[in-house]
């Protein structure tokens, strides 16, 4: 499933949680960033995505086709707001944020990556929805 | 997925498509038939790699501990700024050669 709905400033997309639907998303958000004026930032925007969904398709999800996932991408003045929210039990963001994992792990990099590249993470209190932030030259 | 050329005793590793999650699994498994062949040197020539998130990252540390227990190292080449950033900012530099 991949159903979009864009108007201007603000894009919707909900999915079933497959890395070929991160895939097209960051197509679309390639396009919306063209679009609203701040495809400058397009790597750390793509890579924000591919994070926080593959976080929503591995752990919200556990990949159970069944589930569903909404995606939004807003430009609100000078800033892009980035979320996810995905149909599983909730993630311990708080947990995961407090790790320090080891240079040489093979996993356990989503985090610090998100606190490295955005402003600002928000999530709500079950754990299932994040929403990143990042700031953008107003034109 | 990845094409392997030789540069005298080096195996160069070349992906085709950025290293990222939906393809990750794919990438290692085929790099592990290059690594089975237990060559001397591998590098991995980045030029058609202009993502990769932290799945990919895992395949580049999967392939590095591989190489790290035959006391080598992977040296990546040809990377764009973007990549080389995040590489470094994740610390890898402390462990593969960044060129």
């Amino acid at each position: 499933m991949y159903q979009k709905n864009l108007d201007g400033k603000y894009l919707k997309i909900v999915i079933s949680p497959s890395f070929d639907n991160i895939e097209k998303i960051c197509q679309d958000a390639e396009d919306f960033s063209c679009k609203n004026g701040f495809n400058n930032i397009l790597f750390e925007i793509q890579l924000g995505i591919r994070e926080i969904l593959t976080n929503a398709i591995r752990h919200g999800c556990k990949s159970d086709v069944n589930k569903q996932i909404e995606f939004k991408m807003e430009r609100n003045k000078g800033f892009v707001h980035i979320s996810s929210k995905d149909g599983g039990d909730g993630f311990d963001w708080q947990k995961e944020q407090k790790k320090n994992s080891a240079d040489l792990l093979e996993n356990g990099r989503g985090m610090k990556i998100l606190k490295t590249y955005f402003d600002r993470i928000q999530y709500n209190e079950s754990g299932n929805e994040i929403t990143i932030t990042k700031k953008i030259n107003d034109n | 997925m990845i094409e392997v050329t030789k540069d005298g005793d080096k195996t160069i590793i070349i992906p085709s498509k950025n290293i990222v999650a939906v393809d990750a699994d794919d990438m290692k498994s085929a790099v592990k038939i290059v690594l089975d062949k237990e060559p001397d040197a591998v590098a991995m020539d980045m030029k058609n790699v202009s993502m990769i998130d932290s799945m990919g990252i895992g395949v580049l540390i999967a392939i590095h501990n591989t190489l790290k227990k035959r006391g080598l190292s992977l040296e990546l080449f040809n990377m764009t700024d973007n990549i080389n950033h995040l590489l470094r900012t994740m610390r890898l530099h402390q462990h593969l050669i960044l060129k």
